[in-house]
């Protein structure tokens, strides 16, 4: 059979890879990062989005955002564009507005937390690309509206292309674990589930490693120790859909989805499902406890962000800095297996260190309230 | 002068050309760059639609060349360089240790097999069950690396249920070709009839978007494939995927339903297009001919002219303007004798009284 | 903490693949077509129980048999029944369950007179009832099954008693004996159908007028069968025939005329392979050689507007189309109008493929459509030469909103008249 080319088997060493590879480059600049946070991520999974001016400093680069008090940066429209609720110029003068105040800061590459704002500000450079006109437009709206100009940014980026571009650094110099079974020494079996706004919205010029064998998150995989899973499903959406999950009658569809994905990863084992798009965090999370109710299967694959991946692996207090106590699918069996110490007790302290009170006594109380003038506490 | 053709390409195409020429007392010499004639016919265990062997064809018309008087064969050459005009031209060889004198060329090069892993979804080079036309072509061949035998790559076993995927790189927008390359369904239906011949019990489908069989004999085949127990799903695969006992999972419509089909196959076999040969471009330049928009070479007028090149003096025969069955190429070689003797006698150019 | 919604509550495992949720269907199982699940799996219960192939394997799908399906292009909406589909998945070995609409099937055959790969459409559906009335899946439709459960009890699908020859009450029709040319067997609907009834007695007027030497059989005869084996119940079928075949042979019967295109196929194309071998021929047939002789004169003048009917088994199953014409153009002062879908096109009374026994809700009833064409034509009979075509006929007539006048009568009937 020497004769015959065979194919490489699991995800290394294949001549097709190679090729699918090259073909899907893309320029990520190694500095000089416009930060603009995520909605839904900030929200749901405060702990991961702080990390990232967390990891930015740790790995000395030039960045800057702007939050805190006063200030200007605004959720990009995705949900409401993609949820058919806003018209495509509203977005298109928001991310101007991101845009201009990225160039105020003196910065020409975008870097995004949310997948959806990712494709949001690609999709409004190939129609300024696209549309001629449209820039003038929109320039006189921008003006109308606060008095601003932009310019078109040199790049945009995901915050986890910034995290592959600096992998290997992190993993050298700064992690004290990795993707390995502390006890045995396997590699750890983990799923990448990269947004679909990310892979697949332009995979031409925008997706490290294309749409079908995106790249941008089996490179974090890869290089921190573990090994990366090809399942049947693997390029299904996890069906956070907007419009399907926001509206709860929908959201059938959303679980639908993931359970798919589920009953398709089972076979292959995984220890871990990792994440970069804010929406397949929530839903891959979450959706497996729905899923549990509903059809009596249980699968407990934690879900991680590429952050609070790295943040584990680089020794982070879980509960203090990762703050894995907002997953609904328990974290610490993979911390476990990964052999990070932790102490479960601190999964319920607040701010300050303090406990915070224990779920029975909010239930009460919640109880004892409904039963009087509705307010609750 | 003695006058001399120089035929580029080894292959059926080529070999009939020599011959033909030859039985009408023209001499020609037949450079090839590998180091046995017959192109790709050569490891073709069955041609379609008769079923017969690809080897014994080509064998047959090398017994014939080696009695032809006029021929001679220059294995393992190339051609590196050609200057001079039409009915003189200059060729140098590869190691211009020799220059050969023509008065004709004829460029019959072939044709290349696309590259499948381009269409990534497949999963071609990736996943370990799926393979290509090609390489289906050297599992059947009795004298391949498996004595004919059809087996996975993962782990050696022959497979019980096999999917053969039609227009892989063909008739896309997107990878590969605009063109459809026309004799890919019959070679599939070919292997499917193959494959049912050695392995009765074996469960065949076939995911296409049209079929083309449209050559003589071709329908027929059809037909005889179906017969056999061959399935037909109109719908174009979609996706790939390995499942943990190396089966491939392939997702298509079934448009005949209107619903999404998914099926387990121990094997894939892509039927890839054809694309034109790695060196048509190089080879346009130096003999100053032109490429059509689909990078096969074109010819002078398409109803009229279908062997001319663009320049005077220079022929084209087999797949070089694009796919043919074996009987088109054949058929070529004797058109394109005909039309280099008529370019000889316009141009003046007699040979040697041949005894 | 609230309960969950009922729908959380009702999905359980029993979708293999997957499921969604509709805010209005509730939970719908994925409509993907699991290959791997029914492919092989039919295929191999068929083949172990030595069933008939079901594969219609030369089927290329061109689609020309679903556009000219009468239960396809149907009368409703709701029908939606392609042959064409139901073919493919034959052809994929698709699972039991999916196979809902294969009642509707009349056999009428309009499918596979134009197939161009020959396949016989009417004979693959009949044994894709077979394969599942044998495998136990798919259950026949009540009615259906009732007169299945008669023809197995009395030996008709009536219910009624086991004596055919009431019909024959004061016709004074002899018995058959050995040495007779002619077994004269009527249909189950002649026998004991009270309008069908009017057929048989005009037939047997019209022999003994005619000096044939013919004879009827009593009560040792039972159903044909035709309906049974396209219901797909193969062994009531095999032991009514063999019942039968063993009947006829006892009493030396060579030839057989019958009224009904169903038990002229089945005595002709069916009967041979269970070893009965005899002689069939149809009444139109017969008929049509008796006037060619000159032994049947027809001397009084009918003066009616009159369309023919060519009923599915005797049209295009059989290939007989002439006799019935001539039969109508031998009557003196008849005026024979072809109306349109006549000949091979004829369109199906709904009688067929068992569905003789099934109730179809009015707007779905073909034989409305039929009757509605030939009462275009002016005419004020439909002539037919079917006892199933005859009932549907005369039903869509007196279920119709009434201003149809054209009545249905068999030829024997009015060949009778024109005696």
């Amino acid at each position: 059979m020497a004769e015959l080319r065979t194919a490489g088997d699991g995800q290394e060493g294949s001549l097709a890879r190679e090729k699918t590879w090259q073909r899907y480059i893309k320029e990520i600049p190694p500095d000089g990062y416009f930060f603009l946070p995520s909605c839904v991520l900030g929200a749901m999974y405060p702990a991961a989005e702080a990390m990232i001016p967390r990891l930015f400093d740790l790995l000395d680069l030039d960045w800057e955002c702007n939050l805190g008090p006063g200030a200007m940066c605004t959720c990009c429209t995705g949900m409401s564009y993609h949820g058919d609720i806003c018209t495509i110029e509203s977005t298109l003068l928001v991310v101007a507005r991101l845009w201009s105040l990225a160039q105020q800061a003196g910065f020409d590459t975008i870097a995004t937390a949310c997948v959806t704002s990712f494709g949001i500000h690609c999709e409004c450079v190939e129609l300024y690309r696209n549309e001629p006109g449209l820039k003038k437009k929109i320039d006189r709206l921008l003006r109308q509206a606060c008095n601003r100009e932009f310019d078109i940014p040199r790049h945009i980026v995901h915050v986890s292309d910034i995290v592959y571009r600096h992998r290997v650094r992190l993993g050298r110099d700064f992690m004290s674990y990795a993707l390995v079974d502390a006890k045995t020494g396997r590699p750890l079996r983990v799923v990448d589930q990269v947004g679909c706004h990310y892979s697949k919205l332009f995979p031409d010029e925008r997706s490290l490693g294309g749409a079908d064998y995106c790249q941008v998150l089996v490179g974090l995989i890869q290089d921190w120790g573990g090994e990366a899973i090809d399942y049947p499903e693997r390029r299904h959406c996890c069906g956070m859909g907007f419009r399907h999950s926001i509206i709860t009658p929908n959201r059938g569809y959303t679980a639908a989805c993931v359970g798919k994905k589920m009953a398709s990863m089972e076979p292959f084992a995984p220890d871990l499902i990792l994440t970069n798009c804010p929406g397949c965090q929530v839903h891959m999370d979450k959706q497996q406890w729905a899923l549990k109710e509903l059809t009596q299967r249980e699968y407990y694959v934690p879900v991680l962000t590429y952050t609070e991946l790295a943040g584990l692996l680089l020794g982070w207090d879980p509960y203090d800095i990762v703050g894995i106590q907002f997953h609904t699918v328990p974290v610490e069996p993979l911390l476990d297996k990964i052999g990070i110490p932790h102490d479960r007790r601190e999964s319920w302290l607040d701010r300050n260190g303090q406990p915070l009170p224990c779920p029975d006594e909010i239930v009460r109380a919640t109880e004892e309230d409904s039963r009087g003038d509705g307010e609750l506490p | 002068m003695k006058e001399n053709v120089l035929i580029l390409g080894g292959g059926v195409a080529g070999m009939q050309t020599a011959l033909a020429l030859s039985n009408i007392g023209i001499a020609s010499t037949l450079i090839e760059k590998e180091p046995q004639l017959g192109g790709r016919v050569r490891n073709y265990e069955k041609l379609f639609p008769s079923f017969e062997s690809g080897r014994r064809l080509v064998e047959t018309l090398e017994q014939q060349l080696l009695t032809a008087s006029f021929v001679d064969v220059r294995l393992q050459t190339k051609v590196a360089c050609v200057d001079g005009q039409p009915a003189h031209f200059n060729v140098w060889v590869e190691n211009h240790r020799d220059v050969l004198q023509a008065n004709a060329l004829v460029v019959a090069t072939g044709f290349e097999p696309f590259d499948c892993s381009l269409q990534e979804e497949y999963g071609y080079g990736i996943y370990r069950n799926v393979i290509s036309a090609t390489e289906l072509e050297r599992f059947l061949d009795s004298s391949g690396p498996t004595a004919g035998e059809v087996r996975r790559p993962s782990d050696g076993g022959i497979p019980e249920t096999i999917a053969i995927v039609f227009c892989v790189g063909s008739r896309s927008d997107r990878v590969g070709s605009k063109y459809c390359s026309r004799i890919c369904c019959s070679f599939s239906t070919k292997h499917a009839i193959e494959i049912k011949e050695k392995y009765p019990q074996a469960k065949v489908t076939c995911f296409y978007i049209d079929i083309r069989t449209y050559g003589r004999g071709f329908e027929e085949m059809y037909r005889r494939a179906q017969e056999m127990g061959v399935t037909y799903i109109r719908g174009r695969v979609s996706e790939c995927s390995e499942l943990l006992n190396g089966d491939i999972t392939i997702r298509a419509e079934n448009t005949f339903l209107g619903r999404p089909l998914q099926g387990v196959f121990n094997l894939v076999s892509l039927s890839h297009g054809m694309r034109p040969s790695k060196d048509a471009s190089h080879i346009a330049g130096m003999l100053g001919i032109a490429v059509a928009e689909d990078g096969f070479f074109q010819t002078r007028d398409m109803h009229l002219y279908p062997n001319d090149a663009t320049r005077d003096g220079v022929f084209l025969a087999g797949s070089a303007t694009g796919l043919k069955p074996v009987p088109d190429c054949i058929a070529d070689g004797n058109s394109v004798a005909a039309r280099v003797h008529e370019f000889l006698r316009r141009m003046d150019i007699k040979g040697d009284e041949h005894a | 903490m609230p309960d969950s919604p009922e729908w959380m509550r009702g999905i359980r495992k029993r979708f293999d693949y997957g499921w969604r949720y509709d805010n209005v269907r509730g939970v719908l199982p994925d409509r993907t077509i699991m290959l791997d699940n029914g492919y092989a799996e039919l295929e191999r219960e068929v083949q172990e129980r030595g069933l008939a192939r079901l594969a219609p394997l030369s089927c290329f799908q061109c689609g020309s048999c679903a556009a000219l399906c009468p239960a396809g292009t149907g009368t409703t909406e709701k029908t939606g029944w392609s042959v064409r589909q139901t073919l493919h998945k034959m052809q994929l070995g698709l699972e039991h369950s999916e196979y809902d609409d294969i009642w509707l099937c009349t056999t009428c055959l309009r499918c596979s007179v134009d197939c161009p790969r020959g396949v016989d459409i009417a004979d693959l559906l009949a044994n894709l009832r077979k394969v599942r009335t044998a495998l136990g899946v798919g259950a026949m439709p009540a009615s259906i099954e009732r007169a299945m459960k008669n023809i197995a009890g009395t030996g008709n699908p009536f219910g009624e008693s086991r004596e055919r020859t009431e019909w024959a009450a004061g016709l004074d029709v002899p018995r058959f004996r050995r040495g007779m040319e002619l077994l004269y067997f009527p249909c189950c609907f002649n026998a004991y159908d009270s309008m069908a009834k009017g057929v048989a007695k005009a037939t047997v007027r019209i022999l003994s007028h005619s000096g044939v030497d013919f004879g009827i059989l009593d009560s040792q005869e039972r159903c044909c069968g035709e309906s049974v084996r396209k219901a797909g119940d193969e062994s009531l079928f095999r032991s009514l025939a063999q019942h039968n075949i063993g009947v006829f042979a006892e009493n030396g019967v060579r030839k057989i005329l019958t009224n009904s295109p169903h038990c002229y196929k089945t005595f002709k194309s069916e009967y041979p392979g269970l070893g009965g071998e005899f002689e069939v021929i149809h009444s139109t047939q017969y008929f049509a050689q008796l006037i060619k002789d000159g032994r049947l004169k027809l001397t009084r003048r009918l003066n009616k507007r009159v369309t023919y009917h060519d009923p599915c088994y005797l049209g295009r199953h059989s290939g007989v189309y002439h006799e019935p014409r001539e039969l109508l153009r031998a009557i003196p002062g008849l005026e024979l109008v072809e109306m349109p879908d006549c000949g091979q096109r004829s369109l199906c009374c709904g009688g067929g493929g068992g569905r003789i026994w099934l109730d179809t809700q009015k707007g779905e009833r073909l034989s409305d459509l039929r009757l509605e064409q030939a009462a275009r034509t002016g005419a004020g009979v439909l002539a037919t030469s079917c006892p199933y075509c005859l009932i549907n006929f005369e039903d869509s007539r007196l279920t119709g909103p009434g201003e149809e006048t054209i009545v249905t009568k068999d030829i024997a009937e009015l060949l009778w008249e024109a005696l």
